[in-house]
């Protein structure tokens, strides 16, 4: 619908306070703001969520899912979240793979650590030297999928992943992965791609992206180098 | 070598194995099934033949987390360590010798001594 110019003149006052609402005032809301769309700051430096999209995979139905075009430099950083399935079949560790140019899957480039404990004090340690995949979760039981929080870093020559990840392992031990690791590709991401390390169907994945317009520099990358 | 797709379920035929399509969802679209080319058949190939490492790792990190709990028992000023304590931990020590996953039929850490 056009936006329609209402003249000053012509509004009265509202029924709280006697005031006019002026677009170009500060407010302090203290009843609750519903919004249908999404919130978005027009100018940038800000620390808010903005929804991208959501992938939703069906149990038992493919062997991977991948969530296309949704990294830009509209945003520096993004914030992944929800729940992801390993393999249906038994348990699996997960991977978490970049797409860049027309969302072809990277070959190499990631280098860091995933931290994986246990009830049972059972550890692991999955380090990666040039990966083409990062793995995100750990021993994930089979038909379950964990809980996964992870960031992402755009930098303006690499890209860093920062995250955890909450499973429960096919032996009834719950437990955790804690993983950071850094890309030393410089080509731009377009999207990602999930993947269990042993082969076969993945369980449920319900997968959010959110963008977040921290700028650093005029480029909206985050400061700071891999070398 | 040969590889062939159904292009009604998608589902990709290598080496007369069958792999499931992926799931491929582009922002602002609707998700689609994709069948996986004979370079992704290669790969995930790959990551079945890897299954019994991935089990065997997990089944060693599981013992190890036991026999820790014990070592103290070894140290050179704890009591004496029973035998029963000292067949327990050798029983995990040796159980990759009958079980390669924790998955395989029949299988279960011994159990501690009681005392």
């Amino acid at each position: 619908m056009a936006l329609t110019k209402v003249n000053t003149g012509g509004i009265a006052a509202d029924a709280v306070d006697n005031t006019i609402l002026k677009l170009d005032d500060n407010f302090d809301f203290t009843g609750s703001n519903t919004f249908s769309g999404v919130t978005r700051s027009s100018v940038g430096q800000s620390i808010v969520p903005e929804f991208i999209d959501n992938v939703f995979l069906a149990s038992n139905t493919a062997s991977s899912v991948e969530l296309q075009n949704c990294f830009s430099t509209t945003y520096s950083v993004y914030r992944l979240i929800g729940i992801v399935g390993g393999r249906f079949a038994g348990q699996s560790n997960v991977r978490f793979t970049f797409l860049t140019g027309t969302n072809t899957a990277e070959t190499s480039g990631q280098f860091g650590t995933s931290r994986i404990h246990d009830d049972s004090s059972a550890s692991g340690h999955i380090p990666h030297v040039d990966t083409s995949f990062v793995t995100i979760i750990g021993n994930q039981a089979s038909t379950g999928a964990s809980i996964v929080d992870m960031h992402i870093y755009m930098q303006s020559a690499a890209t860093q992943i920062l995250g955890m990840s909450g499973y429960h392992d096919q032996n009834s031990d719950r437990g955790f992965a804690a993983f950071g690791f850094k890309s030393n590709q410089s080509t731009a991401k377009t999207g990602f791609k999930i993947t269990a390390n042993v082969a076969g169907n993945l369980s449920v994945v319900n997968f959010s992206v959110y963008g977040i317009r921290i700028r650093q520099n005029a480029n909206s990358k985050m400061l700071g180098s891999y070398s | 070598m040969s590889y062939s797709v159904d292009n009604k379920t998608k589902i990709a035929t290598y080496n007369s194995v069958e792999y499931s399509p992926k799931y491929v969802k582009k922002v602002g679209s609707e998700p689609t099934f994709v069948a996986l080319t004979e370079e992704e058949c290669k790969e995930e190939k790959k990551k079945a033949d890897e299954i019994p490492i991935y089990e065997l790792e997990r089944l060693r990190e599981k013992r190890n987390a036991l026999l820790a709990k014990t070592d103290w028992m070894s140290l050179p000023d704890a009591p004496k360590m029973s035998d029963a304590w000292k067949k327990y931990r050798q029983d995990l020590r040796d159980i990759t010798k009958t079980y390669k996953s924790m998955q395989d039929k029949g299988f279960a850490f011994p159990e501690e001594p009681k005392g």
